[in-house]
């Protein structure tokens, strides 16, 4: 391993997760292929961390593999999962379970698959406070209500009687994020929490998140499609494309001065009207910069760089593999002009 | 300007019939493309058990606003504020209870289906999901050349020809024609969306969310699409979106519509820097601001939503944003409706508010 490859993060001592080294493949007509390669980065205790990518990018296959909930035909390779010290990849699934929800606690996109439609709101959240703590019934009844209270749902009593259909999608995510935190986790997984929500009520579930995380200092883990959102609470930011982890950093440094060039594409695309003159009819269309192509497909990843096919810089060094380079500051970028710029400057 | 953008249309049959026949030369100048007055649509829904329980939906309660030609109007607003609803209203997809639509200076309110005709023509629709608005069973080539058999304006080569043209427009190969929906990608089934609504040389494009389904990368490049073909064809676009930030960037103005009335309209600028109506404001503060920019609201959002949008089907009496509102005054708010209206004698910037700003 060479000396400036690392996780980005150097504080490893401190790290509640730490994920190194990890591959995962899929099982595709006959063969297997690579859909995580050499995703490593850690979870300080306490902290925020977004998982940033595009469809395809392997960012929720990387969420997946944290909580041992990979789909069928997909498995890990290599590369550990480390919580508290512990290789969560070599628990059985039974050992597993009781990782999971109860010190990980995950919210996914669809509110509406993840509650069991013949079953009440009521009996839902009373199910997960009963599977994680001996108490009893009342008490449980109490808790929830405490809970649903908690995430901004009014009218609790009667909201435990209603049916998830009877609830708005909003509604129905602050339950699901009612359901993961009344084990009190030390970690919430959150894959996109929000993408089928209004930018309101989004914000709603973001807040919810974040008081939850200043009252006990929980870890989170936002992964997420939406940079500009996640951008506003996480503090620091792992930009997936292709199944790699690409670059890393704390946020501001991120934004202010990416220093992959797919950041810097992926930036650019957010739409930001105040860089824009007026606009007038018949006026100059209003463009914006554009990230040309598509990420490639996992069974025609280029060779080298897998960002090479679209990247406007691209020179001949590119055309080998570059690994994660440490850029300092707790920074990291996996390209090989990133690294070759900050030697220059410093 | 605005008048002369038809003509350049290479993929336009020439022979396109207008409503008003001689008369169009002149009234385009004048009448703007789509007036919509006093717009109501309310549905029945049935609930609760075997829909025993019928209630009365009020999905769009008044809504008036005119779209010159080539322009871009921005409606945004929570899910159930009614926009989607006035979308298809507009476009008759949708019958309206109430209300008048006119196009191009004609009522089309209660045209016949056969009337309607040559109207569809020059209205067309791209819907938010390219998964579900593109027949699985149908090729590309047979989708975008939809509009040119309905309409029967070319068959056999030129057909193909226009065919060709459209997905080149879009920026498709050529070669996307042989395809099915299921071997495109998001992407991909928007552009080919967009050459359906295209082919037959609409005046107005409604946009309903036409990139919310997408990744930012390829949402940045449909809407540069969209912007590139508005420049070209001269469409006028009622460009339907939750998010804020992307309505603003397309739109020349936005109206902000809350429980199907528009609480605020205006040139998009003006809206965005002034958010004279509190909705208005806490939809802004919900929007994320730009990675680039580090505006003082980052972080600390001044005006929070509380509590839920209203049930379409029992609105609240007064302004309807008044439960949520912190500016909300009982006695007033709570009983009376505010008016649409511009303050002092602006008449382009207007708010329905008693206490705007």
């Amino acid at each position: 391993m060479s000396s400036g490859e690392t996780s980005g993060d150097k504080r490893s001592s401190a790290l509640l997760l730490e994920v190194e080294k990890l591959d995962v493949s899929v099982a595709s007509g006959g063969g297997r292929l690579p859909i995580l390669s050499d995703v490593s980065f850690g979870l300080s205790k306490g902290s925020v961390v977004a998982l940033v990518g595009e469809s395809g990018s392997g960012k929720t296959m990387t969420a997946l593999s944290l909580i041992g909930l990979l789909p069928d035909g997909a498995s890990i390779d290599r590369g550990r999962v480390l919580l508290g010290g512990k290789n969560l990849v070599e628990l059985s699934d039974k050992e597993m379970c009781k990782v999971r929800g109860a010190r990980i606690g995950f919210v996914f996109q669809e509110p509406s698959a993840a509650l069991n439609p013949v079953h009440s709101i009521g009996s839902q959240v009373l199910e997960a406070i009963r599977l994680h703590a001996d108490v009893s019934r009342g008490e449980a009844r109490k808790t929830a209500e405490a809970w649903l209270a908690k995430m901004g749902l009014a009218d609790p009593g009667r909201l435990m009687q209603s049916y998830p259909h009877e609830l708005s999608g909003g509604m129905k995510q602050r339950v699901l994020l009612a359901i993961a935190l009344v084990s009190k986790p030390e970690i919430l997984l959150a894959d996109e929490p929000t993408a089928s929500l209004d930018r309101t009520l989004e914000a709603e579930v973001i807040d919810r998140i974040m008081i939850e995380r200043e009252e006990r200092e929980m870890t989170v883990l936002l992964v997420s499609h939406d940079l500009a959102r996640v951008a506003e609470v996480a503090e620091r930011l792992i930009v997936m494309y292709a199944g790699e982890v690409v670059e890393t950093g704390p946020t501001p440094r991120v934004l202010g001065e990416p220093a992959h060039p797919y950041t810097q594409g992926l930036i650019g695309c957010i739409p930001d009207p105040s860089s824009f003159p007026p606009r007038e009819i018949g006026g100059p269309p209003r463009k914006l910069p554009v990230l040309a192509g598509a990420p490639p497909i996992f069974s025609e990843l280029p060779t080298g760089c897998r960002f090479r096919p679209r990247c406007a810089i691209a020179e001949d060094v590119c055309n080998d593999p570059p690994p994660l380079f440490d850029l300092g500051d707790g920074r990291a970028a996996r390209c090989f002009l990133a690294r070759r710029d900050r030697e220059t400057t410093s | 300007m605005t008048a002369r953008a038809k003509p350049e249309k290479g993929i336009d049959g020439a022979s396109r019939p207008k409503i008003d026949g001689g008369a169009v030369a002149l009234t385009q100048k004048k009448t703007p493309l789509l007036r919509v007055e006093g717009l109501a649509k309310s549905y029945t829904i049935r609930r609760g058990l075997l829909g025993s329980h019928k209630e009365l939906v009020h999905a769009l309660r008044g809504v008036t606003f005119e779209l010159r030609r080539g322009e871009t109007l921005g409606i945004v607003g929570e899910s159930g504020s009614g926009k989607s609803t006035l979308g298809k209203t507009i476009l008759r997809l949708v019958e309206p209870s109430f209300g008048k639509i006119s196009f191009d200076g004609t009522d089309v309110t209660h045209l016949g289906e056969r009337e309607m005709r040559p109207v569809r023509r020059r209205m067309q629709i791209v819907f938010q999901d390219p998964y579900s608005s593109l027949d699985p069973r149908m090729s590309v080539r047979d989708i975008v050349a939809e509009g040119i058999d309905l309409f029967r304006i070319a068959r056999g080569d030129e057909r193909e020809a226009r065919v060709k043209d459209l997905l080149t427009k879009v920026g498709l190969d050529a070669s996307t024609m042989a395809r099915y929906p299921s071997e495109l990608s998001g992407g991909q089934r928007q552009r080919v969306a967009i050459a359906r609504a295209l082919a037959v040389g609409p005046d107005l494009i409604v946009c309903d969310e036409p990139t919310s389904a997408l990744d930012v990368s390829v949402q940045a490049q449909i809407l540069n699409l969209l912007a590139d073909l508005q420049a070209s064809e001269g469409s006028a676009y009622l460009f339907i979106s939750h998010d804020l930030r992307v309505v603003e960037l397309v739109s020349h103005r936005i109206a902000v519509l809350y429980a199907g009335r528009i609480v605020e309209i205006g040139p998009s600028q003006a809206v965005a820097e002034r958010r004279l109506h509190p909705y208005t404001r806490a939809l802004f503060e919900a929007s994320p601001p730009p990675p680039g920019s580090r505006p003082p609201e980052r972080g600390k959002r001044i005006l929070k939503l509380a509590g839920e949008p209203p049930s379409a089907a029992a609105p609240p009496k007064g302004c309807a944003f008044h439960p949520r509102c912190p500016k909300a005054e009982a006695g007033k708010c709570d009983t009376e409706t505010p008016e649409l209206r511009g303050l002092k004698a602006e008449t382009a910037h207007q708010v329905a508010c008693f206490f705007p700003g």
